[in-house]
């Protein structure tokens, strides 16, 4: 027996409710799962076009939360400006905003009609139900994981490595890739790996901005959703490779954000 | 390469200025929050002053409308942690400033190692901070200071957080490098001072109260802080006296000043009894003889 | 992400639905002893098309047998099926064609024969203005235009294939949504051209002023039928029979066709 580390016996079996509750439906995705189908139902072409368009479009995703979070991240975490506790919440909104309204809100401002769509089109871009749409809705609600983990990393971490490499001679620009960047690159790692997850389950917001259209906007949730309707069968076969690789990117998270590297 | 400061940081009531010739070694004393780190902060680039300015060999570091950042000062600081980048091999942390300066990645690795070498630490280039001792890691530290070839080299009680053990040999190592060069060392090691510095300057209340060669300032202390650094008292006429030259007793005698206890310590084989600014040792069994405790009243005579 | 937000939501609906029987006020034995009046609460299911005629008929309902609690729950004909086989406390189900209504009595949850109450057909929705000037189904399938549908496996996508068969034009949709009411929003905040919904969805779109309906020829000769049935699991199957009448009869009757729909 494992001791319970002065966890009252309430609080353990109350967890194990809670544990339950979460691997409960997982368990009951598989039990529905058609095994002598499983196969042919996930490699048909509708499928396996939109798990490739789920991973090329959360990957892109990924990198522009990189390219586009790491700055916010740095600028958040070592300046300070007027309003920046206003602007730390507000970039932190598509958190907890409902992904639909997240879909409205992108819709609104690159749709043809929204706020930079006239000048997409006069740049001959159109955004709305392309490919580029649904990396927009994915980025949007995936670049906050990136920016917290981050932010609270180098909160962490602090600046004195930062100040001794620039005492040394080094530029700042020097520094952010040569010291800031490697020291926080477990959460780096970590929080790319959460934001590639959110991109990949992305939902609402695509629907909304996106539509659907097999090998352009239809990602996986979409199709699955759409399966539900007329396949079942098909709707749980590929709900379980989500399953699958959404393990995957959480074991990799787990893994990232080991702190080993943090120790002086 | 002189080095000239006059600054003021309103913020931290800093008003320091200074000067420091070519090769000389300047040991800066003051109790916490004197403003030795402020001086520090100024000549790094890592405090922005009020006003005043600093001129290092001729260019201006910061002056009204200069401010040079710290990578572009040529100043080396080495602080009372080692904080060798976790991430980088030894000899990678030394040839840190050489590669960030744009030398080459071969000649940055030979002046790295010729650094190790100079301080003994040649055998660790392969390893990691996370390998080294406190003592291993700060003499890697002041490898990776000099090996940006600094103009001026500043040390912020850089053997305050090692064992007492290893801090002969890394004061071994220090005296060797920083002959001939130009250097600011902060502590609170009168040691430290006499071995390392030419000159001492004594900050208090962000000013500079004392300034002169070492030898000069802290055998004939004019402040209590130097005084007491030193293990003197400064008596209000300016003379010294050393504690084991203060008598106590507890009933009123001629000539003698009248104080109260206010603090007791062992120190070693004596017994430190302080009395407002004044210090004296008394043998175990004269202080057991006398029953002091802190609130007493008692008469000192020196 | 979202696999797990369905699970959820049938967990959700099981806990429901057994709260729900739970506290449902039923009909009190002394009400059905004692007097013909109508009384107690029954939910009806119905397809997302009937949403604006429903509303209205449940209170018309409600007014004519003032015991009566009539609960509307609106969705896609198949979801709403998956719903009800899997315990959704339905008293009334009407969907939007045949092949719903055909699961369901399979399924052996229906009470007698589903009647047809309503007929529906395909109308093009285009945005305020009709700025890409759609005048015949074909000009959907021009270049250029942003044409949106239903995905084929909801009954508005399998009656736009129809059309498109009957009328050998190919249309190129840049989404298929996953509802009617996708089609809608997409067209109806300009991001599309045209759309293909049911006449009635026009007539109802709730963006008053928004949208337009353009008829077409081949029109009505695709033909969607709504039939309407009470549930064998009812708690309130008198109710329910009654319900299904009053949709049948004269009142309902000249509802459903003041808000567009055909007749059976």
């Amino acid at each position: 027996m494992k001791t319970l580390g002065g966890v009252p016996r309430w609080v353990v079996v109350i967890a194990c409710v809670g544990a339950a509750f979460i691997l409960l439906p997982l368990v009951a995705i598989i039990s529905r799962v058609n095994w002598s189908q499983f196969i042919p139902l996930i490699t048909s072409q509708e499928s396996v076009a939109a798990l490739v368009l789920s991973l090329k479009t959360a990957g892109i995703s990924t990198l522009l939360c990189l390219v586009f979070g790491v700055p916010v991240a740095l600028v958040l975490a070592r300046t300070r400006f007027p309003g920046q506790r206003v602007v730390r919440a507000l970039v932190l909104l598509p958190l907890v905003l409902p992904p639909v309204v997240a879909g409205i809100a992108l819709l609104y401002t690159f749709g043809r009609q929204g706020l930079l769509g006239s000048t997409f089109t006069f740049l001959g871009i159109q955004i709305a139900f392309s490919t580029t749409a649904v990396i927009l809705a994915e980025t949007f609600v995936a670049i906050p994981f990136l920016i917290l983990s981050l932010e609270g990393a180098l909160r962490t971490a602090g600046s004195k490595y930062e100040v001794v490499a620039a005492t040394l001679g080094a530029s700042p620009t020097v520094v952010l890739w040569r010291v800031t960047l490697p020291l926080i690159a477990p959460a780096l790692i970590s929080g790319a790996i959460l934001s590639f997850a959110r991109a990949l389950g992305e939902f609402g917001a695509t629907i909304t901005f996106a539509g659907s259209l097999q090998g352009v906007t239809q990602t996986l949730p979409l199709d699955i959703y759409l399966q539900l309707e007329t396949n079942p069968d098909a709707a749980v076969a590929m709900s379980l490779v989500l399953v699958a690789v959404s393990i995957i990117v959480v074991g990799l998270a787990h893994r990232g954000a080991n702190p080993e590297l943090f120790r002086p | 390469m002189t080095l000239t400061l006059d600054a003021r940081v309103a913020s931290r009531g800093a008003d320091l200025s200074l000067t420091v010739e070519a090769g000389e070694t300047v040991a800066v004393l003051g109790a916490n929050g004197a403003g030795k780190s402020t001086m520090l902060g100024l000549l790094a680039g890592l405090v922005r002053p009020d006003s005043g300015s600093g001129v290092l060999d001729g260019e201006t570091l910061f002056g009204p409308g200069v401010w040079v950042p710290p990578h572009r000062r040529g100043v080396s600081l080495l602080a009372q942690e080692a904080l060798l980048f976790p991430h980088l091999s030894v000899l990678e942390n030394v040839a840190f400033g050489p590669r960030s300066s744009g030398v080459g990645s071969p000649a940055s690795r030979a002046r790295a190692l010729a650094w190790l070498a100079e301080v003994d630490a040649t055998e660790f280039a392969s390893r990691r901070p996370a390998q080294l001792s406190g003592g291993q890691a700060q003499r890697v530290a002041i490898a990776r200071a000099l090996a940006t070839e600094p103009k001026l080299l500043l040390l912020d009680e850089p053997m305050a957080a090692l064992d007492v053990t290893v801090v002969p040999a890394l004061r071994a190592v220090l005296k060797r490098v920083l002959a001939g060069r130009t250097a600011i060392i902060v502590t609170h090691d009168v040691v430290d001072a006499f071995t390392l510095a030419d000159r001492v300057i004594v900050i208090d209340g962000g000013r500079v109260i004392d300034s002169g060669p070492t030898r000069q300032v802290l055998q004939h202390p004019r402040t209590p802080f130097a005084a007491a650094l030193v293990g003197l008292n400064l008596l209000p006429d300016g003379r010294t006296v050393a504690p084991s030259d203060v008598t106590v007793s507890t009933s009123a005698r001629a000539g003698a000043v009248a104080g109260t206890v206010d603090g007791i310590e062992t120190r070693g084989d004596l017994v430190r009894v302080r009395v407002g600014d004044l210090a004296a040792d008394l043998a175990p069994a004269r202080f057991a003889d006398l029953g002091l405790a802190p609130g007493d009243r008692v008469w000192l005579n020196y | 992400m979202k696999k797990i937000a369905i699970t959820a939501i049938v967990v959700g609906l099981a806990l429901g639905a057994t709260a729900c029987s739970a506290a449902t006020p039923a009909s009190t034995p002394s009400a059905t002893k004692t007097s013909a009046a109508l009384t107690g609460t029954i939910q009806v299911y119905g397809a997302a098309s009937l949403t604006a005629a429903f509303t209205e008929l449940a209170i018309d309902f409600e007014k004519a047998n003032p015991g009566v609690t009539v609960t509307n729950t609106f969705n896609g004909s198949s979801t709403l099926v998956t719903q009800i086989q899997n315990g959704a406390p339905a008293d009334v189900f009407a969907s939007a064609d045949t092949v719903n209504m055909e699961k369901l009595s399979t399924s052996g949850l229906v009470a007698g024969t589903p009647d047809v109450f309503a007929t529906n057909t395909m109308e093009i929705v285009v945005p305020k203005g009709n700025p890409a000037k759609i005048t015949d189904f074909a000009d959907l399938a021009k270049s250029g235009v942003k044409t949106v549908v239903c995905a084929a496996s909801v009954p508005c996508g399998a009656a736009a294939l129809a059309l498109e068969k009957l009328t050998g034009v190919t249309i190129s949709p840049v989404s298929q949504e996953l509802a009617v009411t996708g089609v809608l929003s997409k067209v109806s905040s300009g991001e599309a051209d045209a759309g293909l919904v049911y006449v009635t969805d026009v007539k109802g779109a709730l963006p008053a002023g928004q949208v337009e309906g353009v008829t077409f020829t081949e029109s009505p000769q695709v033909v969607n039928t709504y039939p309407i049935v009470a549930l064998k699991n009812s708690k309130n199957p008198r109710v329910a029979q009654a319900l299904v009448d009053y949709i049948t009869g004269k009142t309902g009757q000249a509802l459903l066709k003041a808000d567009g729909f055909g007749k059976p």
